[in-house]
């Protein structure tokens, strides 16, 4: 690809009548072109349509995961078989050892069992048909090979019950390789993962990648109407100073002035731009595996009415910047942003919701700190779509682990699906 | 497409009323998003801000707000483009494929210090572009604005792709002559 640096450019940004003028001289979409757009929208339309079905049918909208493959209850008299089961398969690997300890005088082996693929895992629900809350040890199955187990209930413990409880089994896509057959995930001789966590609470961790997603929007792209007193503004200006191309190759000789509005910030969640500032790192370092732009330019400066203050290239984020000014918080917004079009918090987290949310999450391998997400939504031609995503916990809080996230296939959704 | 052909067609079929509409409008759209995010965006990247329109304009009509789709298209596509730049901004300045290394300086280094208006630069431009009649104004602005290849042009505009080379050169000739004579000069 070669650079283009040539005076059609000033051609960008147009408004209205040059708008039009240029629109006149637009090409046609081809018929390649417009099928593929075709295809996208009718996606898009479709996720966004079932989306708002959906928020129309909850009564208490959820913007924690939906979806989330539920349980049966189990028939009572399951729970004293799979107690007896696991008590005869106590007793019989003991007695072995105790024997081979007798005859051997060393320290025993204790037998492994072949192609059991069941671990023993501790449910509890959160009630019966007499709202008491039961506990039931379980032993998914004694039988299967490791490859061919299908256990139908993902089993977790909830934290409330003081039981250990040991990993779920559920065989899921190998996130290391698409479409292949999915390896069992769980080790038979691994032991049991001492307090996993409950579906609700990864649903809690999932709800706030969504909130935080929506704060972090929110201060660096999204004014929101009621975090801005417009009666209390300054402006000052931002001249980009060298606006080039990639190489440095340059665009302007002379530096582009830009007039900025500093709006005082009465976002209530932060007392001072260092507040704001180390959210955005923190959100940065726990979602998207440390990426961020330039936080010194968007928190970092310091600005007064009527001064000038310089960038080199135009970037937002260093244009429209927070400052702080007379013991206030002010946040940068373009002269040309229509402050009576503002949405609301509730609006936007609304919306982002809609888009953040499409799908359903399909939760697996959950432990004590972390567990797997599959998010897998209809593409509108009759297959699915999705997204892999590892979330866990390594003592300073959650975090996701951007290095193994990976796009699912129709054939990875349909594991789920099916 | 009228509103109660729109209708009629999402009666019969809402699939084909889509396209239909994506066919009326998308040349539109695809204008309006290209002009803000020709400096900052793919052209996957762009494509996929005009479907992001377009499926608004689908749900939009499901629900009954639309009275005037262009109107509406116009609106969205300027906001979700503006949206879409936000995101981009940042990335590498916009590159594109030119066929032919010896037509890269046709349009390149005129001198622009006398205009300190952008706005006054464009309407100069496209002002000599159309006064340069057809099919030249077209293929100079597929050329050097859309970044379109000769023979991508030739085929618009029923020519061949040498045809549309030599074309293109002595139109920006003429531009230039023209733009020397208000001012703006290599």
């Amino acid at each position: 690809m070669k650079k283009i640096n040539n005076i059609f450019d000033c051609l960008e940004n147009a408004e209205g009548s040059e708008m039009e003028r240029i629109t006149n001289k637009t090409p046609q979409l081809d018929d390649k072109q417009l099928e593929r757009i075709l295809d996208m929208s009718e996606r898009k339309y479709n996720i966004k349509k079932r989306n708002e079905i959906n928020t129309e049918m909850n009564e208490d909208y959820q913007t924690a995961a939906e979806g989330v493959e539920k349980y049966t209850k189990r028939p009572v008299w399951h729970r004293f078989a799979a107690t007896a089961a696991v008590l005869v398969l106590a007793g019989g690997i003991t007695a072995a050892g105790l024997r081979l300890l007798k005859d051997r005088n060393e320290v025993p082996v204790v037998p492994t069992i072949p192609n059991i693929a069941a671990t023993t895992v501790v449910t509890t629900t959160d009630g019966n048909e007499n709202g008491t809350a039961e506990i039931t040890t379980v032993t998914a199955d004694l039988s299967a090979v490791v490859s061919d187990t299908v256990t139908t209930d993902t089993a977790v413990s909830n934290s409330s019950s003081a039981q250990p409880a040991a990993q779920t089994t559920q065989p899921a896509p190998n996130p290391d390789n698409s479409g292949n057959t999915p390896a069992q995930q769980s080790d038979d001789s691994a032991p049991a993962a001492p307090n996993a966590l409950s579906e609700d609470q990864c649903r809690a961790v999932l709800k706030q990648v969504t909130d935080e997603h929506v704060t972090y929007e929110e201060i660096v792209q999204v004014p929101i109407k009621e975090y801005l007193d417009l009666s209390d503004t300054f402006t000052a200006t931002c001249q980009v100073t060298r606006d080039t191309f990639a190489d440095g190759h340059p665009l302007l000789d002379e530096p582009n002035n830009i007039e900025v509005k500093f709006v005082h910030y009465v976002d209530p969640k932060f007392n001072s731009i260092s507040d704001i500032r180390n959210f955005v790192v923190n959100w940065a370092d726990r979602w998207n595996g440390g990426r961020t732009f330039n936080t010194d330019k968007m928190f970092g400066q310091s600005i007064t009415p009527d001064q000038i203050y310089s960038t080199e290239l135009y970037i937002v984020e260093d244009i429209y910047v927070y400052t702080e000014y007379n013991g206030k918080i002010y946040r940068g917004i373009s002269t040309d942003l229509n402050t009576d079009d503002l949405q609301s918090h509730d609006q936007y987290y609304t919306s982002e919701c809609m888009s953040l949310r499409w799908g359903n999450d399909y939760i697996r391998n959950i432990t004590d700190s972390s567990f797997d997400d599959y998010r897998i939504s209809e593409d509108g031609n009759g297959g699915y779509y999705g997204i892999y995503r590892y979330y866990y916990n390594d003592g300073s809080g959650w975090k996701e682990d951007t290095s193994k996230q990976r796009q699912l296939n129709n054939s990875d959704c349909l594991q789920f699906i099916q | 497409m009228t509103n109660s052909q729109l209708k009629t067609l999402l009666r019969r079929s809402p699939l084909e009323a889509h396209r239909a509409l994506l066919a009326e409008y998308g040349s539109y759209v695809y204008a309006i998003v290209y002009n803000k995010l020709r400096s900052c965006g793919t052209a996957e990247d762009i494509e996929e801000c005009v479907s992001d329109v377009f499926a608004d304009l689908f749900l939009a009509i499901d629900k009954g707000e639309i009275t005037n789709v262009k109107a509406f298209l116009g609106t969205i596509a300027k906001r979700t483009a503006i949206d879409r730049f936000r995101s981009l901004a940042g990335r590498a300045k916009r590159t594109a494929v030119m066929d032919e290394d010896d037509m890269l300086g046709l349009a390149s280094d005129f001198n622009v210090e006398q205009m300190s208006d952008n706005n006054e630069l464009r309407r100069i431009l496209l002002d000599q572009i159309e006064a340069l009649g057809e099919p030249d104004s077209t293929i100079l602005i597929e050329k050097f604005y859309y970044n379109k290849t000769s023979s991508e042009i030739a085929e618009r505009v029923s020519m061949t792709a040498s045809s549309v080379r030599s074309r293109c050169t002595r139109a920006m000739q003429r531009l230039r002559t023209s733009l020397s004579a208000v001012g703006i000069t290599k």
